[in-house]
C-alpha cells in the first residue's frame, strides 16, 4: 500500500476545508437573501410577474352565403417601454430611428407630430435620467386606436421589427364586437357587452362555440393596462372560437327590415316584427324587430287573435263538424255568450264557412267551436296540442317562452273562454310559434323546427352541420289542409286582405287584429298582424308581420297595417328570386313588366333617366345620392348619405356612381369588367382607414 | 435487494448519494419544467419528467457499465482521447455562430444531438494528468523535464476552451491544480503554474471576442457588492425571490411559483427552485450530499496515492466544484456563468458525462476495496 505522506494529508484537509467553507458561504448568502433582504424580495414576488389571460378571437357570425354579420376586431395603441429598450442591439440605431420617426409622422402624425417630434420622444425616453430608478418607462407613440392591418405595417418598421424584447415595443389592446350591417337582425344576432360577455341572441346561445378558449401568458405589467408578455416562458395558446353559419340572408334581411320599418313608421306604431322562413326547411331567412331593441319576434308571447282562427278551422274540419261550403248564419253580426257579446267587423249574414273565414267572422267561428266543443272543450285543446301549438318551437335561442293557454278546469276558465279561444284570445304565443304553425300548413302539414344556424365552422372547415328537424310529419290530414289552404287563399283573393292581391303571384294568409290587454283590461290599442305564405300554390316562403299599436286614425286592422308590409316583402323577394320569377312569369307580357329601380345612384345621373323615360317616381328628394325601392309599380326614391367611416355597399350601382362614391370616401378604386358592380373586395361595413388609403376592387358584370 | 447490492461494486455511500441526488433531481425537474411543458407540450408536464427520468436511468446505466471497467484502461487511451478532443475544441472556436445556444459557441451538433466537446476535454485532461502525475513521480521534481510538459498540455487545453467557455477552462485549471496538490507536487512549482495561468487569463481577456460579456458579468458582480443602489438583473432577481420566499423548509414539492418567472429554472437555476420548494433545509441537504461525495473520495486518496486515487480526486473535485459554482452563481456569491448542477440539472450530455465520471470514481473505489481485501463497510474508516 502506497500510503500518503503527512504533508499531503494536510493539503487534503485544507482543500476539503476550503470546500466546506465555500459551502457555508453559499448557505450564508441564502440566509442573507432570506432574512436581511427577505422583505424586499417577498414584496417583489407579489407584483412582478402576472399571469395574463389572452383573449381568444371570438368567432364570426356569418350569413347563409358566408358574409360576415358579426365579427371581432382588435384595435391597438403603440408605444415602447424605454426600460426594455436595448440600444446596443441596433447596428445603425440613428438611421433606424430616423426611418421609424418618419414613418410614424407620415402615418400617424400631424402638423405638430412630425418626424422630429417622434424622434425626440423616443430619445427622451431611452435617454431618460429616471431610467435606472424606474421599473418601466412607457413612451406612448401611436395614441389613436389602429387596427390589425395597420399594426402589421407598424411592426414592419425599423426598430419595431426587432420585437418587444429588444425594442420595448408595447401594445395596448381593445377588442370590439363589430356588426357590419349595424341594426340588421341585431337582437337575433345578439349582444356582447364591453367585457366580451354574451348576453343575448345567437351570441349567447352559441357562446361556447363562438368564444373559443382564452390563452394564458406570463407577462410583466407595464404602464397603464399594457402587459408585456415574457416570451421566454411558457404560454398556453388561445383557441379561436368557431364561426356560426346562419340561415339569414342579407338581401332578404334588408328587404324585410326596410318594409317593416316603412310599415311601422307609416302607421306610427310602437314597434313591429317580421319573420321570413323558408317553408320546406324552416330556415329563418330574415328576422327583424323594428326598432331593434328587443327580440319581440322570439322572446315574447301575445294573444294571436284572428290568425288563430285557422287552428279552430282545422279542429272542426278534422272532426268533420263542418265543411267549407256549409252555410253559417252569422245573424246580425253579433252573438252573446253569457255576459259577453262578440261582434263582427262587417255584418255578413248567411255565408259559407269558407267565406266566413275569408271575412274573418268572429261570430261564425265562435259559434261553430262553441256548438261542437262546449261539452268537451278538452277535445278542442287536444287538437291544438296535436298541432304543437302549445309548446315552444325549439329554436336554438335561449329563453324561448312557452305558449300559455287558459285550460278547462282552472279558475280562469269560464263559459266565455271557449268562444274567445276560438278566435285567438285567452292564449299567448310568440310570433315565431304562430309562424311555425302557418309554415306547417304551407309545408303540407309537416311542422319543422325553425332554424337559425345551419353550420358551425372552424375557418373553412365545417365542424358540424344542422339538418332540418321534423317535429311532426302531419299536423292535419291532407284533405283538411287542402281546405284550409283554400281558405287562406280566399282571404287574399276576396277576403279581408284582398287589397294586397297581386296579379303576378298568389299570396295566401290570414289577417289578425287584437286589442291589447294590459293593466287588467282590454285597451283601445291594437296589434295588427298578417301571417301567410307565397306562392300560394307551391309555397316557398312563410312570413309573419306584426305591428304593435298602429295609431294613425282608424287604421289599425291587420289588413290595413300588416298585410301591405307582407305584400311589400313578398313582391321584393319575388323580384330578386330567380326561381320564383321563372314560375311566375312563364311568358313575359307587358302587364308583368316592372320599372327598373336603381338601388343606389347619384341624383344627377338617375333623375334625368327617370324623367326622360317617364318612369313614375313621384317623390324626388333633395340630396346627392338616392336610394331606390319599389312600391307596387311606382319607384320610390329616398335621400341617402354615406357613412363616412364605413365602406358602403355599392353592389348593383353603376360603375361611374360607385367610383365617384368610393373616391369621395377616400378609397382607391380598381375596376374589372364593365356595367354594374357585381362584387366588391372590401366588405360593406369595413372601417375606412384615413391615413392609409385602401384599394377597393370592383368586379363589374 | 442483496442481489442488487452484490452487483453494485465500490463505495456504498457514494452509490447512496448518487441515488438520493437523482431522486431529488427528478422532483426538482418535474416541478421546474412546468413552464417548458406549458410552452412546448401543451401543458403535458409528464413529457419532461419521463424524458428526464429516461436520461437519469441512462446516466445510471452509463455509470454502472463504466464502473465495471478497470479504470486503468482509461489511462491507456487518455492520450488518444486528448488528441481527438483538441481538434474538436478548435472546431468549436472557428465554426462561428453555426450552433448558437445561449449565444456561446461551444456546441457541436451531430444529427439532432448537440454536445460540448469541452465535456470530453474535461474527462480527457483529468485522465491524462492523473496518468502522467503517477508515471513521472520521479522526474516531476525537475521543473523543465517533468513539470513543464504537463503544464503545457493543461494550458493548451484550457486555452482552446477558454474563448468560448471561460468558466469550464477555469474549472479544468483548478481541478488540475488540486490534482497536483494531491499528487504532492512542489508548492513552488504549483505557484508557478498558477502565475502562468493568470498571465494566460489576462492575455485572453485582451484578445477574446467574448471578453465584453465576461467584463460586464464581473463588473456587474463587483457592483453588486459595492454599489448600494445596485439593481440586480431580472434573472438574479427572480432567483432571489425564489430563495427568499422559500424560507426555512420551503413551499413544498411542486409548489414553486418562481419556476414560471425564472429563466432556465430547470437547468442552471434549479438550485433556486430547490430552495423555494424545500427551503434552506433542502439547500443545505443538497450541499451536504455533494460534500459527502467528495469526502468519500478524499478517503480513497488518504489511503493510496495511485493513478486511480488521483483520478478519483480530480473527477470528484470537478463534479463538486461545478456543483458549488452553480449554487454560488444561483445565490449570487459568484458572477453569472452557465454551469449546470451536476446530477441535478436537466440536459443530456451533462448527465451522460457525469455518469462516466462517477463510473470511473466507483471503479477506482471498487478496485481499492478489492485490493484492501477488507470488509467493505470498514474499508475507509478514517
Amino acid at each position: 500500500m502506497n500510503r500518503v505522506s503527512d504533508s499531503i494529508l494536510i493539503r487534503l484537509y485544507l482543500l476539503f476545508f476550503g470546500f466546506v467553507l465555500f459551502s457555508l458561504a453559499i448557505l450564508g448568502q441564502v440566509i442573507r437573501i432570506q432574512h436581511v433582504q427577505g422583505n424586499f424580495w417577498r414584496e417583489k414576488a407579489k407584483n412582478k410577474i402576472i399571469k395574463a389571460s389572452v383573449k381568444a378571437d371570438r368567432g364570426n357570425i356569418l350569413s347563409d352565403q358566408g358574409s360576415i354579420l358579426a365579427t371581432s376586431l382588435i384595435y391597438y395603441k403603440v408605444g415602447i417601454d424605454a426600460k426594455v429598450f436595448k440600444k446596443d442591439s441596433f447596428i445603425n440605431f440613428n438611421d433606424s430611428l430616423e426611418v421609424l420617426a418618419q414613418n410614424l409622422a407620415q402615418h400617424f402624425g400631424d402638423e405638430e407630430k412630425d418626424a422630429k417630434y417622434f424622434r425626440e420622444k423616443i430619445l427622451s425616453g431611452i435617454n431618460s435620467p429616471k431610467l435606472p430608478k424606474v421599473k418601466y418607462l412607457y413612451v406612448p407613440l401611436i395614441t389613436e386606436w389602429i387596427d390589425s392591418e395597420q399594426l402589421k405595417m407598424v411592426t414592419s418598421w425599423p426598430i419595431f421589427n426587432r420585437g418587444s424584447r429588444l425594442s420595448g415595443f408595447a401594445l395596448d389592446k381593445l377588442q370590439k364586437r363589430f356588426y357590419p350591417y349595424q341594426q340588421l337582425g341585431r337582437m337575433t344576432l345578439g349582444i356582447v357587452n364591453d367585457s366580451f360577455k354574451a348576453t343575448k341572441g345567437l351570441e349567447y346561445a352559441f357562446d361556447k362555440e363562438l368564444r373559443g378558449m382564452d390563452g394564458i401568458v406570463l407577462a410583466r405589467r407595464l404602464a397603464g393596462k399594457t402587459l408585456m408578455p415574457l416570451e421566454q416562458f411558457g404560454q398556453k395558446l388561445t383557441v379561436d372560437g368557431y364561426d356560426l353559419q346562419t340561415t339569414l340572408n342579407i338581401n332578404m334581411m334588408d328587404i324585410v327590415r326596410d318594409a317593416l320599418k316603412a310599415g311601422v313608421e307609416k302607421n306610427e306604431a310602437k314597434y313591429g316584427v317580421a319573420i321570413l322562413m323558408e317553408t320546406k326547411t324552416g330556415h329563418i331567412k330574415a328576422i327583424a324587430n323594428y326598432p331593434e331593441e328587443f327580440n319581440y319576434a322570439v322572446a315574447q308571447t301575445y294573444e294571436p287573435g284572428s290568425t288563430f282562427k285557422i287552428a279552430s278551422a282545422i279542429a272542426l274540419l278534422e272532426d268533420k263538424r263542418v265543411s267549407p261550403q256549409d252555410t253559417i248564419d252569422t245573424g246580425d253580426g253579433s252573438i252573446k255568450y253569457f255576459d259577453k257579446v262578440i261582434t263582427d267587423h262587417h255584418r255578413l249574414g248567411k255565408v259559407t264557412f269558407e267565406t266566413a273565414m275569408a271575412q274573418s267572422s268572429n261570430v261564425a267561428i265562435s259559434k261553430l267551436v262553441q256548438d261542437n266543443y262546449k261539452d268537451n272543450p278538452n277535445a278542442f285543446i287536444q287538437h291544438l296540442e296535436r298541432m304543437h301549438m302549445l309548446e315552444p318551437t325549439g329554436i336554438s335561442l335561449k329563453g324561448e317562452p312557452n305558449p300559455s293557454i287558459v285550460r278547462p278546469g282552472v279558475k280562469e276558465w269560464s263559459g266565455t273562454s271557449l268562444p274567445s279561444l276560438s278566435y285567438g284570445y285567452g292564449i299567448q304565443m310568440s310570433p315565431l310559434q304562430m309562424l311555425s304553425f302557418y309554415n306547417a300548413i304551407a309545408n303540407d302539414g309537416r311542422i319543422v323546427k325553425p332554424m337559425l344556424v345551419q353550420a358551425i365552422r372552424d375557418k373553412s372547415q365545417t365542424i358540424r352541420t344542422f339538418e332540418t328537424e321534423v317535429r311532426e310529419d302531419k299536423i292535419a290530414s291532407d284533405e283538411t289542409l287542402k281546405k284550409v289552404r283554400a281558405m287562406l287563399e280566399a282571404v287574399v283573393e276576396r277576403g279581408t286582405a284582398k287589397d294586397i292581391r297581386s296579379r303576378d303571384f298568389e299570396i295566401a294568409g290570414k289577417t289578425g287584429t287584437v286589442r291589447k290587454f294590459y293593466n287588467g283590461k282590454y285597451q283601445e290599442e291594437y296589434r295588427a298582424s298578417f301571417i301567410g305564405y307565397f306562392p300560394a300554390k307551391n309555397p316557398k316562403y312563410t312570413c309573419l308581420i306584426m305591428i304593435d299599436d298602429p295609431s294613425v286614425g282608424e287604421q289599425y286592422y291587420g289588413s290595413q297595417v300588416a298585410a301591405p308590409v307582407f305584400r311589400e316583402i313578398a313582391s321584393n323577394i319575388f323580384a330578386t328570386d330567380l326561381d320564383l320569377n321563372q314560375e311566375a312569369f312563364p311568358v313575359a307580357g307587358p302587364s308583368s313588366l316592372k320599372y327598373p329601380v336603381a338601388r343606389l345612384a347619384s341624383a344627377e345621373n338617375i333623375l334625368p333617366i327617370y324623367n326622360t323615360l317617364n318612369i313614375p317616381a313621384p317623390i324626388q328628394p333633395e340630396g346627392e345620392w338616392l336610394k331606390g325601392s319599389r312600391d307596387g309599380n311606382v319607384v320610390k326614391l329616398a335621400a341617402w348619405n354615406p357613412k363616412k367611416e364605413y365602406v358602403p355597399d355599392v353592389s348593383r350601382m353603376s360603375a361611374r356612381d360607385a367610383v365617384a362614391l368610393l373616391e369621395s370616401l377616400g378609397l382607391k378604386v380598381k375596376l374589372f369588367g364593365h356595367g354594374r358592380v357585381r362584387k366588391q373586395s372590401l366588405h360593406p361595413g369595413t372601417l375606412i382607414q384615413r391615413k392609409n388609403p385602401q384599394t377597393i376592387i370592383l368586379e363589374l358584370n | 435487494m442483496n442481489w442488487v447490492l452484490s452487483k453494485l461494486k465500490g463505495d456504498r455511500v457514494i452509490w447512496l448519494v448518487i441515488i438520493i441526488i437523482s431522486c431529488g433531481s427528478l422532483l426538482a425537474i418535474y416541478s421546474s419544467t412546468s413552464s417548458l411543458a406549458f410552452k412546448y407540450r401543451d401543458g403535458n408536464t409528464e413529457f419532461y419528467l419521463v424524458k428526464h427520468f429516461a436520461l437519469i436511468i441512462l446516466g445510471l446505466i452509463v455509470m454502472y457499465v463504466t464502473h465495471l471497467f478497470d479504470y486503468r484502461i482509461f489511462a491507456k487511451y487518455s492520450q488518444i482521447l486528448l488528441f481527438i478532443t483538441l481538434p474538436l475544441l478548435a472546431f468549436t472556436i472557428f465554426q462561428g455562430k453555426e450552433a448558437e445556444i445561449n449565444s456561446a459557441t461551444r456546441w457541436i451538433t451531430i444529427g439532432d444531438q448537440s454536445f460540448q466537446p469541452s465535456d470530453l476535454a474535461k474527462l480527457a485532461i483529468m485522465i491524462y494528468l492523473a496518468r502522467v502525475l503517477t508515471e513521472k513521480q520521479e522526474v516531476l521534481k525537475d521543473f523543465q523535464k517533468g513539470f513543464l510538459p504537463i503544464l503545457a498540455v493543461v494550458l493548451l487545453v484550457c486555452a482552446f476552451i477558454a474563448p468560448a467557455n471561460l468558466s469550464t477552462a477555469l474549472l479544468i485549471f483548478i481541478c488540475c491544480l488540486i490534482m497536483m496538490l494531491v499528487a504532492g507536487i512542489d508548492l513552488k512549482h504549483i505557484g508557478g503554474f498558477v502565475v502562468i495561468g493568470l498571465i494566460c487569463l489576462v492575455l485572453l481577456v485582451l484578445i477574446a471576442p467574448r471578453a465584453a460579456t465576461w467584463k460586464s458579468r464581473v463588473v456587474d458582480y463587483v457592483e453588486r457588492w459595492t454599489d448600494p443602489n445596485y439593481e440586480v438583473n431580472d434573472q438574479t432577481a427572480q432567483a432571489n425571490i425564489a430563495i427568499a420566499t422559500g424560507g426555512m423548509f420551503g413551499k413544498g414539492a411542486g409548489n414553486s411559483t418562481q419556476r414560471n418567472a425564472l429563466p432556465h429554472s430547470y437547468s442552471d437555476f434549479v438550485f433556486a427552485i430547490i430552495i423555494e420548494e424545500y427551503g434552506l433545509f433542502g439547500g443545505a441537504l443538497t450541499l451536504f450530499f455533494y460534500l459527502l461525495l467528495l469526502f468519500r473520495v478524499a478517503v480513497i486518496v488518504t489511503v493510496s496515492k495511485t493513478f486511480g486515487a488521483l483520478l478519483a480526486a480530480g473527477l470528484a473535485s470537478m463534479l463538486v466544484i461545478q456543483a458549488l459554482v452553480n449554487m454560488g452563481v444561483t445565490v449570487g456569491v459568484l458572477p453569472v456563468t452557465g454551469l449546470p448542477l451536476p446530477m441535478m440539472s436537466m440536459g443530456g450530455t451533462s448527465i451522460i458525462f457525469t455518469g462516466i465520471m462517477l463510473g470511473i470514481i466507483l471503479s477506482v473505489s471498487r478496485s481499492a476495496l478489492e485490493n484492501s481485501g477488507q470488509d467493505q463497510e470498514g474499508a475507509y474508516a478514517v
